[in-house]
């Protein structure tokens, strides 16, 4: 069995103590049976986003059998977002892109947004983007916002992370991903409640559900556990804690 | 290629340091009969929990302290836990009560309850805990850093179990771990990255209890973690059950 954690960032990060020490992060990794991880750098300490993409591609061709590259831009720096894209993409072969509209202070859906998601759509990427609701407010990532993009930009495969994050975000999570098939759940969360994993499963399918850890924010012990320890089917298991994400990123 | 299991079940005793019970009026719980709950307790491997009213937290201690110890009287599975109001209670019901049914912990909800967790607010039922060698539960979500760290400084003969922490407040939860040393963690939202090893560097092993705050977390995450930190038996047997029986004061709990 391949395992693939989805979601994780490299960077410090103060108010979660989050440190992407590498050695620390391989045996992490090696001991909650991860084969590889997909990384992004949302918080670089530049602030410059072609600085997290480079440090990105610097760890993946240092690890290349553990790490996967995952690009990231910021709509702030809108003259600079498709030359990254191109770049990111063709040149330093990151495979999905992730956003965070917190930074940016407009909900996922606002136009700044457009010109990411029209080259996004040309190219029918994978777009992961923090989804969470009620946890951040204002809600700029509230699920049910994502229903409307995945109809308008339908070549994208949008990966809600956090699946909603607290239950009343789950419950848009799901909504949202038997609206549209292009929306898929990731695990990654500090907040789920006893029966998330086996509500996502049962109510969205256990297709569209992507194991991720959001380390160094979290453990992946701990987050890999609210798979393993699930009432789920082990076919179910593997589907989640890999065979999904091979499949959707065509690894 | 990995050998990972994927049918988890733990090594250890386990006794949960953090469960609660009861339906809520808010909303439906995917767990809230007693019956239910002790299923989920045994499908995870725990042998016992202690456990509280969520209706005493949410809406009533006193009546739901009653309820709960009506519902664990004859458990075997379920510990009883009061949660006390000093701003509503009657001292003299309280301590009758956990007086007649050997109450060895009592948890704390300042903020929930609306009280100032200070010393000309508690300092009478802080006493009594004392001299009945009563540990209090305290969600660190449910308390100002400052109050909680002085009530405690103050009285270094009561044992204070600070309940989940979250990456939120992990940095003054560890610093006051290490200043005060009558003071335990429970570990139900302590999923910080190597969040274990943190807490094993910096305080005694004696000092951690594993409790998962079901039903509003699952149970067994936070036991998978723990097993695979590559701690000693003793150790993992000291977190997830023996120190919590050393400080109930009663091993036939």
């Amino acid at each position: 069995m391949r395992i693939i954690d989805f979601h994780n960032h490299l960077g410090r990060h103060a108010e979660f103590m989050a440190d992407d020490e590498i050695n620390r992060f391989l045996k992490i990794m090696d001991a909650s049976g991860i084969d590889q991880a997909c990384i992004n750098c949302i918080y670089h300490y530049s602030g410059d986003h072609r600085e997290g993409n480079n440090y990105v591609s610097e760890i993946v061709k240092k690890y290349p059998d553990r790490f996967i590259g995952v690009a990231y831009v910021s709509p702030l720096y809108p003259e600079e977002v498709i030359d990254e894209l191109n770049r990111a993409f063709d040149v330093l072969n990151l495979k999905y892109l992730k956003i965070y509209p917190n930074y940016l202070q407009k909900p996922v859906n606002d136009p700044s947004y457009f010109p990411i998601f029209e080259w996004g759509n040309s190219r029918e990427i994978v777009i992961m983007c923090h989804a969470s609701y009620i946890f951040d407010e204002p809600p700029y990532t509230r699920p049910k916002l994502f229903v409307e993009l995945a109809k308008r930009f339908n070549k994208i495969k949008w990966v809600l992370a956090h699946s909603g994050n607290m239950k009343q975000g789950q419950i848009e999570a799901v909504s949202a991903a038997k609206q549209c098939n292009n929306i898929f759940l990731e695990t990654a969360s500090s907040w789920g409640e006893h029966g998330t994993i086996e509500y996502l499963v049962s109510e969205a399918g256990e297709d569209k559900i992507l194991y991720g850890s959001d380390m160094p924010l979290l453990d992946a012990r701990n987050q890999i556990g609210r798979i393993i320890t699930a009432n789920i089917s082990n076919s179910a298991k593997q589907k989640i804690l890999g065979e999904n994400t091979a499949k959707l990123l065509n690894l | 290629m990995n050998n990972i299991n994927l049918d988890f079940s733990p090594d250890v005793e386990v006794f949960d340091a953090n469960i609660s019970i009861g339906r809520r009026h808010n909303r439906r719980m995917p767990v809230d009969t007693t019956t239910q709950a002790i299923e989920c307790l045994k499908r995870a491997g725990v042998s016992k929990a202690l456990t509280f009213s969520t209706h005493s937290l949410y809406v009533d201690a006193q009546s739901g302290n009653n309820n709960l110890i009506s519902i664990t009287q004859n458990s075997n599975y379920l510990v009883p836990q009061l949660v006390c109001n000093p701003g509503f209670e009657s001292f003299e019901n309280f301590t009758s009560i956990c007086t007649k049914f050997d109450i060895r912990s009592i948890r704390m909800a300042p903020k929930l309850h609306d009280y100032p967790f200070q010393h000309w607010m508690i300092d009478s039922w802080i006493n009594w805990f004392k001299k009945k060698k009563i540990s209090i539960w305290i969600s660190v979500w449910e308390v100002n850093p400052s109050e909680l760290y002085q009530v405690i400084a103050e009285n270094q003969d009561v044992s204070f179990v600070l309940t989940e922490a979250h990456y939120r407040q992990s940095k003054w939860v560890l610093q006051l771990l290490k200043k005060l040393k009558n003071t335990y963690i429970e570990l139900s939202r302590w999923a910080l990255t190597d969040g274990i090893s943190l807490l094993l560097d910096n305080i005694d092993e004696k000092r951690i209890l594993f409790g998962s705050r079901f039903p509003d977390s699952p149970i067994s995450p936070q036991l998978y973690f723990l097993h695979n930190c590559n701690l000693s038996t003793k150790t993992l047997s000291l977190i997830c059950a023996d120190n919590l029986k050393r400080l109930l004061h009663n091993e036939n709990h």
